[in-house]
């Protein structure tokens, strides 16, 4: 009898210390990209400092990750946070109901302080209304990473045309070597090319009339300009081998292990490489021009992910979103955001107190962007079903059979007209 | 005495089609229900409801929109899914003619290339491995493999200065090929291992007999192995088949269907149109497709099987 009661007590004890414990930890569900040393520190930080809130944070690499979060949320089970890509991708999750209307909170708290006021309008709708907020580390285009070591010591020029490459291609070659190495299974850095090109030449307005059909492909100049110049790269050997069926992180390590001199830029390359010291000098050129004569036109908007909170969030889960929303964009957060990235972030009070920049963001190839009229990145700045008709015609041009630009800026027009007229 | 009665009482409820099994009630059914239960909720509801989804315009979330066969119609108006067709079947055609034949010489070169059990036994063991593998890690694996610029293909080429380095997955002509022999390496051990154990089954008075006749071993390969096989044959023959139209993870994996949609199966187009585009009506609609055509696959291949 006395051994029951004992027992009996001890199981009331360890419920009364339990129970409170359980009921007062919230458990929040997290969706990112997969690998992103700033978000993983800042996650880390806000746990040690909230041990009332539970993280569950689920990550994907990137692909994949854009396809898992479709379904989940096609399945109805939107996260409590996630992140996306901005634009067209941005403004899927709010059309379908996923994303929770935030402006009142962007007025009570002040987050508008903490991003330019260009990107928080690129997460408003035509109602005035605010979605989500920038939250990430510059990730420059328009360059190329070369190594500085090799090309001073084969006295090889750098490329500034894309005219002149082919002289080049074959001196890297010939000092063995391949020139650029560009990843494009994925099929998105192509894109991010193309509209690298596309800003060599015309203005982000001029881009975006795509979309309204006041500009269409077939008769839109830059865009052939854009395709033929990508086109004559890939017939002059300016990509190594295997960039069609390479992934963009095989790419960059194809380059930090010296098999090409140049990389197409992904300025997260450290975090694939696992350091930012690949043991040579690295410089940063210009992606070759299609007129060197001609400044940029504009440039790809760099606050590419958005964070989002669920508009299924209520009650105490609700509280605990929006608490872990209002540190990750918070100047203390990004500091330590940025400092794992060692790169400048979407918060311009924390970027002057960031001090572990890595020296290539300095570099005036990638600063002589930041003036310039933006755009989404390319992959984002047309419908899904456009986007991936584009993917299929830049391999089909570069892979360079017979098939020709106007045939893909045809097929390109046919699927956007579909789109616009939905 | 009692078995013949047994045997002849099971012969007649055999042709008596449609009826109970004699003196057991309702028992047998309620025997079959679990599994008819979970057949029914995981293969035949879902089937219906894709077929109820390929008449809708859905995106997956929002309510869909009845449109009536409008997905077949636009379906098969799509030069993206008649392209898909077409290198599923160019797939399915060295699945089903290259697969088994795989399956078959290496069953034959283990059974009759050594005499030790122990070392016939090893080969087997070996050949078999790859397909313990999962499918996604020998994707990447052999991704690697393939790199013309970090793989060991390559490197070991220009070791020897044979070629410069070649691109087999980047390039549209090559890009299947390549992919098809990962599939040779993984899926032939599955095969011998069938035809292994259809070798043993051959009665050894065959063999004695064959030999006493004085038969060469080629002979008795050709004369008494062969023809027993020619069943065994015809069941992986139909395995790899069904396996070849439904072919998507190794092919997803090692190109996403790429470059250019070289390597793009009716599977991979069906997922795009699902879960890249939200066309989850226009995919239902492939898939539908797709089961239909596999279904006649089946049924043809089955009844030479029976056949056989």
């Amino acid at each position: 009898m006395i051994r029951r009661r004992t027992l009996l007590a001890g199981i009331a004890a360890s419920a009364l210390m339990t129970l409170p414990a359980l009921a007062e930890t919230v458990e929040l569900t997290v969706w990112d990209n997969a690998g992103n040393p700033g978000r993983e520190a800042a996650f880390a930080a806000f746990e040690a400092a909230n041990p009332d809130i539970k993280l569950n944070v689920v990550t994907f690499a990137s692909e994949e990750y854009k396809t898992q979060l479709r379904v989940t949320v096609a399945g109805g089970n939107t996260p409590d946070l996630f992140t996306t890509n901005g634009g067209f991708t941005f403004f899927e999750y709010v059309d379908r109901g996923a994303a929770m209307d935030i402006t009142d909170l962007v007025e009570e708290y002040g987050w508008a302080e903490r991003t330019e006021a260009e990107f928080l309008a690129a997460d408003t709708d035509e109602n005035g209304r605010i979605w989500g907020m920038p939250w990430n580390t510059t990730q420059y285009w328009q360059g190329l990473f070369y190594d500085k070591d090799f090309f001073e010591a084969n006295d090889i020029p750098l490329p500034s045309s894309v005219e002149g490459f082919k002289d080049i291609a074959q001196k890297i070659q010939d000092a063995g070597r391949y020139p650029i190495a560009f990843g494009d299974k994925d099929g998105w850095p192509a894109i991010l090319m193309l509209g690298d090109y596309l800003v060599q030449t015309t203005t982000p307005d001029e881009i975006r009339k795509l979309n309204t059909g006041e500009n269409t492909w077939t008769d839109f100049k830059p865009a052939k300009d854009a395709f033929e110049a990508m086109a004559k790269l890939a017939a002059d050997g300016a990509f190594a081998p295997g960039f069609l069926s390479m992934n963009h992180e095989a790419a960059i390590m194809s380059w930090v292990g010296k098999r090409t001199a140049m990389l197409y830029n992904g300025t997260w390359w450290p975090n694939v490489a696992k350091t930012d010291d690949p043991g040579f000098a690295i410089g940063v050129a210009k992606l070759p021009m299609i007129d060197p004569d001609l400044p940029l036109q504009g440039t790809q908007y760099w606050a590419s992910i958005q964070l989002l909170m669920g508009a299924h969030l209520e009650g105490e889960k609700k509280e605990a979103a929006i608490k872990l929303f209002d540190f990750l964009t918070s100047k203390e957060g990004m500091i330590l955001y940025g400092n794992a990235r060692k790169a400048i972030t979407t918060n311009p009070q924390a970027n002057p107190e960031i001090t572990e920049i890595a020296a290539f963001f300095r570099e005036p190839e990638f600063l002589r962007q930041n003036d310039k009229p933006k755009i989404q990145f390319l992959d984002h700045a047309f419908p899904i079903p456009v986007i991936e008709v584009i993917k299929v015609e830049l391999q089909k041009i570069m892979q360079n059979n017979g098939y020709t630009v106007d045939e893909a800026l045809a097929a390109i027009e046919a699927a956007h007209v579909a789109e616009r007229k939905s | 005495m009692v078995a013949e009665a047994y045997d002849a009482e099971i012969a007649k409820s055999t042709r008596r089609r449609g009826s109970r099994l004699p003196g057991h009630g309702i028992a047998p059914y309620l025997y079959m229900a679990p599994a008819l239960v979970l057949f029914g909720a995981f293969l035949i509801y879902p089937v219906i409801q894709s077929f109820f989804y390929s008449l809708l315009d859905w995106d997956g979330l929002q309510p869909g929109v009845y449109v009536g066969l409008d997905n077949y119609a636009q379906l098969f108006r799509d030069p993206n899914f008649w392209n898909s067709l077409k290198i599923t079947l160019i797939w399915v055609a060295m699945s089903g003619g290259i697969l088994p034949l795989t399956a078959l010489v290496l069953a034959l070169l283990v059974d009759f290339g050594t005499t030790s059990r122990t070392l016939g036994g090893i080969a087997r063991t070996v050949l078999f491995i790859p397909m313990t593998i999962s499918l996604v890690a020998v994707g990447l694996l052999f991704t690697l493999f393939y790199n013309p610029l970090l793989g060991v293909i390559n490197n070991v080429f220009l070791q020897f200065g044979m070629m410069t380095a070649i691109d087999l997955l980047g390039n549209s002509s090559t890009t299947l090929m390549a992919i098809f022999f990962v599939a040779v390496w993984q899926w032939s051990g599955f095969g011998m291992v069938i035809f292994a154990a259809a070798l043993q089954g051959i009665p050894s008075e065959l063999y004695d007999a064959a030999k006493i006749d004085g038969a060469t071993k080629w002979q008795i390969i050709r004369h008494v192995v062969l023809p027993l096989l020619v069943p065994t044959y015809v069941v992986i023959l139909t395995l790899n088949v069904i396996g070849g139209f439904k072919a998507f993870d190794l092919i997803y994996v090692m190109t996403a269907g790429g470059p250019a949609q070289a390597s793009e199966t009716t599977s991979i187009f069906l997922y795009k149109n699902a879960f890249v585009l939200h066309k989850f009506g226009y995919g239902s609609a492939v898939s539908v497709v797709l089961f239909i055509i596999i279904g006649i696959a089946t049924v043809v291949l089955t009844r030479r099987r029976f056949a056989a």
